[in-house]
């Protein structure tokens, strides 16, 4: 992916645009240079760093970002494409699960993007029957 | 090190990044390195700001890096003398030892003034912070203040659990004032347009009156002096005739009593304001008393004299500063004063010169009656003024002191006493080199050896010498030989330990690791403390210890050689020792667990001690200590054997060590630890949970597909769903639910089983209100943090579902949503949401946001 950007407090934010602070502090955004509609948001903590995988749904798109503390920016990391609409999404520290919502898939990626397996329809015995527009999903 | 009045522009949110001042404000850094144990570093800045003056936003910041582990506080002392004024404190959060640490501040949170109020006396702020060593602690306390004078004293306390050894850091101590930053962003003070009046109706001075509109900048103009502002919209105190404005007075070139248009104002630092390094106790201050110099005793506060030292002929200039009684005239003022120049003269003007033509020590008497009636009356300590012909006392300093060669040394003479007259300055470096004659200066020695360094000052008084043998150490190349001996090498437990350094060489470091945990750093080449040759370590707790020294010579590129003796101490328990052991469990419904936790970050783990006896008679445990292997600061717990249990929430994923030390009644200890006790994370359970949103159930099933069961129906009766959208899983292992068309939030555990609703439809989330809850994670602190889709707000909900913050709301600028689909929470406890139909307008996309939590 080419052109993301990076926006930083002192581009957009002033203290009193959104009133005073009261429990949360605005501190960065970020937005691709392509249109997304992200859902679904889950934070892999591991090797010390804060990564941050999105699923962006009908782009059918897994985003991976940095939140730099120090320089209070959103890095792009990288994306990969995801199909069937990723809504959902969770990790156990070692893999990224992804809920599906048009094709009613859940996907297992590792945190680098590579797919490890796939469960759901068509074989929807194991789910107990059909799952139908999944948006939810948390793994222990 | 004095600074004299400098407009600047500085503002909120310094930090401890000084370089967001200006270059032309007041900005000052004092480093130190080493602490004694329980030493205080004391940084003192003095406003004097006679008569009338009005600072404010001036900024402190301090930080501690290099530190050495263990435990630090700090405290700062704000004082007003005959001030009324409005103070606020906050440290700054986001900061790595923000993060990391507990960072209460103490008091004066927020100090505002009522309208017109005076505050006559003294009037002392005290306000401490504890923190742990993040590598950085912040605290920033920005001040608004009107008043005679400030004295602003920061102390940073530093020790190893109260073992009492020397404990190590560069301290580095920031202020400067105003309020704006470099980039010319508003931080805090003055806005354009903004009038502000100046005053003085002084009838000593024949009264004076300015008024002057801020620029774009934010600045008034006064008598081309600028003055920087106003503050926090303090309503003006009512003109009487008391004050007087130094704006008329030659003496006090800055703006002073001001006020108008509902707020103060406020003029640049004036000149008299001084600053101190901070110097260590234990190490003392590079200044040497001078050979006749009788301990300063300060300055009384009631009183002013400048200059204070001088030969004889010296005129000083006194000032009043005596505080009027309250009762009964609260705006009581004095009518008469009295003045005893302690030479046998006297005057009764309020502001009196006076010339001192005998040499000697002297005590001022001031006194001053007041429209109470009332005589208030003030004396200096003993040698307030001192009036001396003999050459000025003084010393020097020259860092590094050791090194090899080449050691390039910056020399600077000290001072103790005022200077006046021409002075020169001989240089005698000690290697035959030609003589220096400035007041700083820089020598390079090309040989090794030791050397004696002399200063010569002279002046029209006559002259003076000051001359250290063997001041300068001049090193060959080659490493340090590391070399020690302790004694005692065994002993029964709580031993106390004395360690010889043998080590040869150039050496400026020491490191030294006792093997049970506590290490030490000893520096001297470049600090101003010198060399220790002995350290004395108590060893608390039975066991057999590796003992390290390292040491590191001078130089940049230095040598370093590490010397470790296995087994080097051994330490016996004593016959009433008891024996530690504990437990654990995950939040307050998991299984307690001898051999170990593990679970998901955030984990909350309820320890246990289960030492035999622990509380019963004798043998009751007097003392835990625990150390729960996460870098977080030891708990202890001292003086209470009942209390036996420690709770530690683990934020990030790892293996953890936890070590219990117990010490019993009777003075005997026994340390346990167990290791890779706490799992946090790791490969997980392998069980998933499901939002089969419109299926209107919830599927549980491992991490490969495997089907174990599934609840919900549709409908909104308990255990009935419309639409759930997302799960998240509490620390003790419940399962969360945003029910979205029902509006709420339905608790399960992990089996499905119903456990509590929270929420019903309603646009109050204070009242547990919620249209359209969408989204859901749970943070560091086991709260969860939930977004509503339709009201766009973000709600904090305790894990017993009790409404705790709420911020957000629709719109498209920061913190503003459209559609806040996501939410997340990462280890450092910041909130993310995906804002995503939040368009931009030349874009057209959704975005992320990332927050602080702020508490």
């Amino acid at each position: 992916m080419t052109g993301s950007e990076v926006r930083s407090p002192s581009h957009i934010y002033t203290r009193n645009s959104t009133g005073p602070d009261t429990w949360l502090q605005f501190d960065c955004e970020w937005r691709p240079a392509i249109p997304w509609q992200p859902y679904g948001i889950t934070i892999g903590d591991y090797g010390g760093f804060n990564f941050i995988y999105i699923t962006a749904g009908h782009s059918n798109m897994i985003y991976k970002l940095y939140h730099d503390l120090d320089t209070h920016q959103f890095i792009f990391i990288k994306s990969w494409e995801c199909l069937g609409n990723p809504t959902g999404i969770s990790n156990d520290n070692l893999f990224l699960y992804v809920v599906c919502s048009s094709d009613n898939v859940v996907r297992k990626f590792d945190f680098e993007g590579t797919q490890i397996d796939e469960w759901g329809f068509p074989d929807t015995q194991g789910l107990g029957g059909p799952m139908n527009n999944p948006t939810g999903i948390a793994v222990l | 090190m004095p600074y004299g009045p400098k407009p600047g522009t500085c503002g909120y949110g310094i930090g401890n990044d000084p370089s967001r001042c200006l270059p032309d404000d007041i900005i000052v850094t004092c480093d130190t390195e080493v602490i004694g144990p329980g030493s205080v570093i004391t940084w003192e800045w003095h406003h004097d700001a006679y008569p009338w003056n009005c600072n404010f936003d001036l900024m402190y910041a301090a930080y501690v890096e290099n530190y050495q582990t263990g435990l630090w506080s700090v405290s700062w002392e704000l004082i007003f003398d005959n001030a009324w004024f409005g103070i606020h404190g906050q440290p700054i959060p986001g900061k790595p030892g923000w993060r990391g640490g507990v960072v209460t501040l103490s008091e004066s949170s927020f100090i505002g003034f009522q309208t017109g109020e005076q505050w006559y006396n003294s009037f002392p702020l005290g306000g401490g912070a504890r923190f742990n060593p993040g590598g950085l602690w912040p605290t920033h306390v920005a001040v608004s203040a009107c008043g005679y004078f400030m004295w602003w004293k920061y102390t940073i306390w530093g020790d190893i659990d109260g073992n009492e050894e020397p404990t190590y850091a560069n301290v580095h101590i920031i202020a400067c004032d105003d309020s704006y930053d470099k980039f010319g962003n508003y931080t805090g003070g003055v806005l354009p347009g903004v009038t502000i009046h100046l005053y003085d109706a002084n009838w000593e001075w024949g009264g004076y009156n300015q008024t002057a509109v801020t620029d774009v900048a934010g600045r008034a103009i006064f008598n081309n002096v600028p003055a920087k502002g106003v503050s926090y919209g303090y309503y003006g105190y009512p003109v009487n005739g008391y004050n007087s404005c130094p704006q008329v007075e030659p003496y006090y070139p800055g703006a002073g009593y001001c006020y108008g248009s509902g707020h103060w104002g406020t003029g640049p630092l004036l000149r008299s304001s001084e600053f101190w390094c901070p110097y260590s106790k234990n190490t003392g201050p590079d200044k040497p008393p001078g050979p006749d110099e009788p301990p300063d005793p300060g300055e009384p506060g009631c009183l002013i004299g400048e200059p204070r030292r001088g030969p004889s002929g010296t005129t000083v200039q006194f000032r009043s500063r005596l505080i009027p009684t309250k009762d009964p005239d609260p705006d009581a003022w004095f009518i008469r004063w009295h003045w005893d120049f302690g030479d046998g003269t006297t005057s009764t003007a309020q502001h009196p010169t006076h010339t001192y033509n005998e040499v000697g020590f002297y005590t001022i008497h001031h006194t001053g009656d007041d429209t109470n009636g009332v005589t208030v009356s003030c004396e200096t300590g003993a040698g307030y003024i001192k009036i001396s012909n003999k050459p000025f006392s003084y010393c020097f300093v020259g860092r590094p002191r050791t090194g090899r060669a080449p050691l390039h040394v910056k020399f600077e003479a000290l001072w103790n006493v005022s200077r006046s007259g021409a002075i020169t300055y001989d240089w005698d470096f000690g290697d035959g080199s030609p003589h220096g004659s400035a007041e700083k200066l820089e020598h390079t020695y090309t040989s090794p050896g030791t050397y004696t360094v002399t200063l010569i000052l002279t002046n029209a008084a006559g002259s003076s010498t000051c001359s250290v043998p063997a001041y300068i150490k001049v090193c060959d190349w080659g490493p340090p030989t590391a070399e020690f001996v302790g004694e005692p090498r065994e002993g029964v437990e709580t031993l106390a330990v004395t360690f010889t350094d043998l080590s040869v060489g150039c050496i400026c470091k020491w490191e030294w690791d006792y093997g049970d945990g506590h290490t030490l750093i000893h520096t001297a080449c470049d600090s101003k403390s010198d060399y220790v040759n002995k350290v004395v370590h108590v060893y608390e707790y039975p066991g057999v210890y590796d003992v390290t020294l390292k040491v590191t010579s001078g130089g940049i590129d230095g040598y370093m050689q590490t010397l470790c003796k296995n087994d080097y101490i051994t330490i016996t328990q004593g016959a009433c020792a008891p024996t530690a052991n504990f437990s654990g469990q995950v939040g307050e419904l998991g299984p307690r667990s001898d051999t170990g936790v593990d679970g998901s970050p955030p984990l909350t783990v309820i320890f246990k001690d289960e030492t035999p006896y622990a509380t019963v008679s004798t043998s009751s445990i007097v003392k835990r200590t625990w150390n729960f292997g996460d870098g977080t600061p030891e708990f202890v717990v001292t003086g209470s054997p009942a209390k036996t249990v420690a709770i530690h929430t683990y934020g990030r994923s790892g293996t953890y060590n936890v070590t219990l030390e117990v010490k019993n009644f009777a003075g005997c200890g026994h340390r346990l630890v167990k290791e890779a006790f706490v799992v946090v994370g790791g490969p997980g359970k392998g069980v998933i949970f499901i939002c089969d949103s419109n299926n209107h159930r919830i599927i549980k099933c491992k991490d490969t597909g495997e089907y174990i069961l599934a609840w919900g129906s549709y409908g909104s009766a308990v255990g009935q769903f419309s639409y759930p959208t997302d799960v998240c899983i509490s620390a003790n292992g419940s399962v969360l639910i945003t029910d979205m068309n029902n509006s709420r939030i339905q608790k399960f555990d992990a089996d499905g089983k119903y456990l509590s609703t929270w929420g019903t439809l309603g646009t109050d989330p204070t009242k547990k209100e919620y249209v359209s809850p969408i989204a859901i994670a749970i943070d560091v602190d086991g709260h969860f943090i939930v977004s509503d889709l339709i009201t766009n707000v973000i709600s904090e909900i305790s894990n017993l579902g009790t409404p705790l913050n709420q911020d957000g709301g629709p719109g498209d600028k920061p913190k503003q949503f459209k559609g806040a689909l996501g939410v997340a929470v990462d280890s450092w406890n910041q909130v993310y949401i995906l804002d995503a139909q939040n368009d931009d307008p030349e874009h057209k996309r959704g975005r992320i946001q990332g927050f602080k939590q702020l508490r």
